[in-house]
């Protein structure tokens, strides 16, 4: 019996300090901004797994052969959280409904990198249907997001 | 591992004459234990085996420029 109450003060005292460790924090400096690959003359080490994470993405929702442009990414530091909308987010994507469809994924530097997935997920909807789909209504980000589905963490 | 507990549980319910009713209530219990254990170490990300993003500065080789010169 005293064994079985120092595993549950065990799981508690894990489950409590997980807890202030998933405390958000702003991001506020721009660390990169540029195309996902690289911008011409710097890259970064992430560059080539978030590039490989959203082709594989586009594949999964079936639009391999349509020929969008990637999204951009602005990677931020000092914190580990976004602003999005108004709220802190793991992630988030910004549409940029110029002459040409765009769009910009932010997220913190530190971050999990399976937030490009999800992210990724509403960049390949705002290209082929025009909506992001910011309330997470298709199938799509259970089947393709990753394992960030629609816990509402990101946009 | 269920499997395993089980037939550790049909071994000593033998010797201890317990009933199987008993023995589905503890495996109960225990794959409950283990999704406990199992959820809380996905939630803490503990032992997350996931890349974090890095966006370090590379500057990218100029080296094919020098091979024309």
């Amino acid at each position: 019996m005293k064994r079985a109450k120092g595993i549950v003060t065990l799981l508690v005292v894990v489950m409590m300090t997980s807890c202030a460790w998933k405390n958000m924090t702003p991001a506020t400096e721009v660390v990169y901004e540029g195309e996902l690959i690289g911008n011409g003359t710097v890259t970064y080490p992430s560059a080539e797994k978030a590039v490989e994470i959203c082709m594989m993405t586009k594949a999964c929702m079936g639009l391999s052969e349509f020929n969008y442009p990637l999204p951009r990414i602005r990677g931020m530091g000092g914190g580990n959280a976004v602003e999005c909308g108004g709220t802190l987010k793991k992630g988030c994507y910004e549409a940029d409904p110029g002459e040409v469809r765009d769009g910009v994924i932010t997220v913190p530097e530190g971050g999990d990198i399976d937030i490009i997935a999800h992210e990724c997920v509403h960049h390949w909807l705002y290209m082929h249907t025009g909506d992001l789909d910011p309330n997470h209504e298709s199938e799509m980000f259970l089947t393709c997001g990753g394992k960030y589905k629609l816990e509402g963490e990101s946009d | 591992m269920m499997s395993i507990v089980g037939n550790i549980l049909d071994t000593k319910d033998y010797f201890l004459g317990r009933t199987p009713e008993w023995q589905l209530q503890f495996l109960n219990l225990v794959s409950m234990f283990v999704d406990t254990i199992v959820s809380t170490f996905n939630y803490t990300g503990l032992f997350g085996s996931s890349d974090k993003l890095d966006f370090t500065p590379i500057p990218l080789s100029e080296e094919g420029n020098d091979e024309k010169s």
